[in-house]
């Protein structure tokens, strides 16, 4: 990725060394550690079904508008740890969640690998096993308790009283039945309780 | 374009507003219904619709195509094709309307999940349509140039198209180009504005990481903030609440955490068209309610 090259550059030119450019944490792999059957795991997934086809071109990564502005975010680096094996520093790891899922990647890979789609097969995987980011934790609050993102208070019914646009209801059961189906509610619960903090930011975001 | 005109459709849709335009965007969901309504579609709305499934689609993606397969069957019971005005939401549907449609054994598997939570099953046939699509495909520039009164002459607009709306190609019959789209610029053009094109045009608004990381997405919303500060535009013109929410409402955080000034008044779609249509700015498009406030745009239009 840049950031690499980047650093590398200015060793040459200044000679100064890295200590204001971001350097990627490099990871030691311990071969004992790798599950060759975690690509296939993926590739089992919606999505996933292209991951072997990646040859780690990097055109996903010169693509990618949150890749530019924060090195945790490496698409392809994060499918060649999958590739490799590296399940566990995967589905724990920040950069899965990163992914803002515009797509611009999946319409310019040349091997069709569908890297936005990989992302959330992962996601979907470390979601299962427990490492599902918080913000999507209060997001599966507010649809049990609400059945949508963001609550509609009397308030916002008499705002839209004003504008001529129609009462909204909430009714939450619908959506709640479907969550509780796929026993994805306790996927909702933090170990320590949720803050308000969180289903704020669940909120700002939607 | 193959897409059927709308004289040649039946005129009544199921609107679907989602959770994000029912409380934070009023002001594109009232202009939506006034342009809609303008051209002769019929908006009704279904008190049994919910969330579309798209925050679960980061999670689970039984849970998401279920909870969006839902809501088709909402539209299905009435017999109506879907509306969307939010591009998450466009996406989220779209993807079960598509993937539902063409693979019975999943709709089988959803069929199954919906039956045991309480719902009907979806046949595989309600359409989802963004309505900008429907402005751009089915009435098309040309009949919104005739019923221009208004003429947005000299004014420069910036169209940020988004995400979600023509991405990915294959779920939205690649009906505007995923890679250099252009749908947005063709209906300025018929408002008699003038379209704007600008450095990494096609890049997304970060909406989606906002609540996962967001020092990054504010990053990403101030470089493009930055790109069409640098190219001039009266105003940036979408179709999604979330870009609204991070172009417009977040834009006083970001002038001040990047020590920036922009300025930039952010319009959805129907605003623009409706402007050109000669409807009132405040009670008809809800402009009052935009956070960066469009009085010099108007003003140039000797509006008020």
């Amino acid at each position: 990725m840049a950031d690499e090259g980047q650093v590398k550059a200015e060793d040459k030119t200044e000679g100064t060394g890295d200590k204001e450019v971001p350097v990627q944490e490099f990871v030691v792999v311990d071969c004992d550690e790798l599950d060759p059957n975690f690509k296939e795991e993926v590739a089992r997934e919606f999505g996933g079904e292209n991951i072997r086809r990646c040859f780690q071109c990097g055109t996903c990564v010169a693509m990618c508008p949150v890749a530019e502005h924060d090195p945790r975010y490496d698409p392809r680096r994060i499918i060649r740890m999958v590739n490799m094996g590296m399940r566990k520093q995967v589905l724990s790891g920040p950069g899965i969640w990163l992914c803002s899922g515009c797509y611009n990647c999946f319409e310019r890979c040349p091997q069709d690998v569908k890297p936005t789609q990989i992302m959330q097969a992962i996601q979907h995987i470390a979601s299962r096993e427990g490492y599902t980011h918080k913000a999507f934790k209060g997001a599966i609050g507010l649809l049990v308790q609400r059945g949508r993102l963001i609550e509609v208070s009397e308030f916002d019914n008499r705002a839209r009283g004003k504008l001529g646009l129609p009462e909204i209801k909430e009714d939450a059961e619908p959506t709640k039945k479907i969550v509780l189906h796929e026993k994805i509610e306790k996927r909702g619960e933090e170990k320590k309780p949720e803050t308000n903090k969180d289903e704020k930011t669940a909120e700002g975001a939607k | 374009m193959t897409s059927a005109p709308l004289k040649d459709r039946k005129g009544e849709y199921a609107l679907f507003i989602g959770c994000t335009i029912a409380t934070r965007g009023l002001n594109y969901e009232v202009s939506a219904r006034k342009v809609a309504e303008a051209f002769g579609i019929k908006f009704v709305d279904i008190p049994g619709f919910g969330c579309c499934g798209y925050p679960m689609s980061h999670v689970d993606h039984d849970t998401a195509l279920s909870i969006a397969a839902r809501n088709l069957v909402q539209a299905q019971e009435r017999g109506l094709d879907v509306i969307t005005l939010c591009s998450a939401c466009t996406g989220a549907l779209t993807k079960a309307s598509k993937v539902l449609a063409d693979d019975k054994k999943e709709r089988d598997h959803i069929n199954k999940i919906l039956r045991e939570s309480g719902s009907p099953e979806y046949l595989g046939k309600v359409k989802v349509t963004h309505f900008t699509r429907v402005l751009y495909e089915w009435i098309g520039p040309d009949v919104i140039k005739k019923k221009v009164t208004r003429p947005l002459t000299g004014l420069r607009f910036a169209p940020h198209h988004g995400c979600h709306y023509e991405r990915p190609a294959y779920l939205f019959d690649g009906f505007d180009s995923a890679k250099r789209p252009h749908s947005l610029e063709a209906i300025i053009k018929a408002t008699g504005g003038t379209p704007v094109r600008y450095l990494n045009m096609e890049r997304c608004c970060g909406g989606d990481i906002l609540a996962i990381e967001e020092k990054t997405a504010t990053k990403v919303v101030n470089s493009k903030l930055k790109d069409i500060k640098d190219i001039g535009a009266d105003a940036m013109v979408l179709h999604c609440p979330f870009c609204s929410i991070m172009y417009d409402e977040y834009q006083a955080t970001i002038e001040e955490a990047f020590n920036e000034v922009y300025k930039l008044p952010v319009l959805y779609l129907p605003q623009v068209v409706g402007l050109a249509m000669g409807m009132d700015p405040k009670k008809d498009l809800g402009m009052s309610l935009n956070n960066v406030k469009p009085k010099a745009l108007l003003a140039k239009l000797g509006v008020k």
